[in-house]
């Protein structure tokens, strides 16, 4: 750089600072004579600047579209709450954004995307466990059928047996088929075989009465 | 006393800090214009502009939470945050410019002589021109300076420069706008 150059800006520094120290532009040129044409250029680009400054401004309904942006506070009773838990505010509007509007709008959708997510393993995992129950009870149900019906059969009252012995004897005397008759009451005997615990008396009388059933039948029969 | 509280940005942003939008609105209505000024000639067009300044103030919405008054002024902060967007589109253009490197070579230039605009009565975009022709560092300064009325020592700040530095920088500057001002005969 030339003395000449580097003198210059010395000068232009210099001479800025009578500026902001309040001295008239004629003053100054007139401190540095050899300077002069130079510093008059400078001072009318420093007005051009200041004049193209007061050309720029922004329109008004910029300003009024950015504070419009601006979510007036509310007080609770005019809040609006969300019927979901997890969301607990509605999803921003970033449709008026460009540029970096756009990646904030990516990261809020990938994150309740996210979220989104989650919940719908949770549902899957929740809908296996519901499968894998439903599947348990499938695979044991035949069982505890066959156990509630033995136990059914196990605990079928002496008046059953009788009732059905006495079917067969009616039977018998429509058919006249001793065969048949024989068949169905050892089977009904059979059904009833099984001793109630709790009444003996009752499995005792059930017993004769088959056999005098039997009897009778026999008795038919022969007749 | 309230009406001092409206006034004063360092008020105005703790109120904002604490969710109240009122005191936003007011902040932004105090720095909505030289906020504009300092896009506006950073960027090529009005519209990329006022596109540009959207995003800060949506910015600074969004991150007024992380502003701390560390001798830091509400407007330098607002500032930091426009230099940084700004920094950003220009990367971003840079990025597109590959591309458009390569179609420029084929279509013939015809952006308008500076003489052209001169007599046009078209100032502003010379000055637009010329002060894309300097560094980043003299278009922040003359910016700053001369557009957005700072002092040096406010500059300095922002810059993380020394005001012997601002000085010097602001110096270069305003010579290089004087002789490119000077070519395009404005004077």
């Amino acid at each position: 750089m030339s003395n000449n150059s580097e003198n210059l800006e010395k000068i232009i520094n210099e001479a800025l600072n009578l500026k902001e120290k309040g001295k008239t532009i004629s003053e100054i040129l007139n401190l540095y004579p050899e300077y002069k044409n130079e510093l008059k250029e400078i001072f009318q680009t420093i007005d051009i600047l200041n004049e193209e400054k007061e050309k720029v401004l922004p329109s008004k309904e910029l300003l009024v579209k950015i504070l419009s942006g601006l979510t007036p506070s509310k007080n609770v009773t005019e809040k609006e709450f969300s019927r979901y838990l997890y969301r607990s505010k509605k999803e921003p509007d970033f449709s008026g954004y460009k540029g970096r509007g756009s990646i904030i709008q990516l990261l809020e959708r990938t994150s309740l995307m996210t979220m989104k997510k989650i919940y719908l393993g949770i549902g899957v995992l929740v809908l296996a466990l519901i499968v894998i129950g439903a599947y348990y009870l499938t695979a044991v149900t035949p069982n505890s059928n066959q156990q509630t019906a033995n136990q059914a059969s196990s605990s079928q009252s002496p008046a059953s047996s009788l009732s059905a012995a006495q079917e067969a004897q009616l039977l018998a005397e429509a058919t006249s088929n001793p065969d048949t008759i024989v068949n169905n009451l050892l089977d009904n005997s059979q059904v009833s075989s099984t001793p109630v615990e709790s009444d003996p008396s009752l499995t005792s009388s059930s017993s004769s009465d088959v056999l005098d059933s039997l009897n009778q039948a026999v008795d038919i029969n022969n007749l | 006393m309230e009406n001092d509280n409206l006034q004063n940005p360092k008020m105005l942003i703790q109120k904002a800090k604490n969710g109240d939008n009122e005191a936003f609105a007011r902040l932004y209505e105090l720095y909505f214009v030289p906020i504009f000024r300092y896009v506006y000639f950073r960027v090529k067009s009005k519209n990329e502009a006022e596109d540009l300044t959207q995003e800060v103030f949506l910015k600074i919405y969004q991150s007024i939470e992380n502003f701390e008054d560390k001798n830091k002024s509400p407007l330098a902060y607002f500032f930091t945050i426009a230099r940084n967007t700004i920094v950003d589109y220009w990367r971003k253009k840079k990025e597109l410019s590959i591309d458009e490197n390569e179609l420029s070579e084929e279509i013939p230039d015809k952006n308008p002589s500076p003489t052209e605009l001169v007599e046009k009565g078209q100032i502003g975009e010379i000055v637009k021109q010329s002060l894309k022709d300097l560094t980043e560092e003299q278009q922040e300064i003359i910016i700053l300076k001369f557009i957005n009325e700072r002092t040096n020592r406010e500059i300095a700040d922002l810059l993380n420069k020394s005001e012997e530095a601002v000085r010097q920088l602001q110096c270069r500057a305003l010579k290089a706008l004087r002789q490119k001002f000077k070519d395009s005969k404005i004077f």
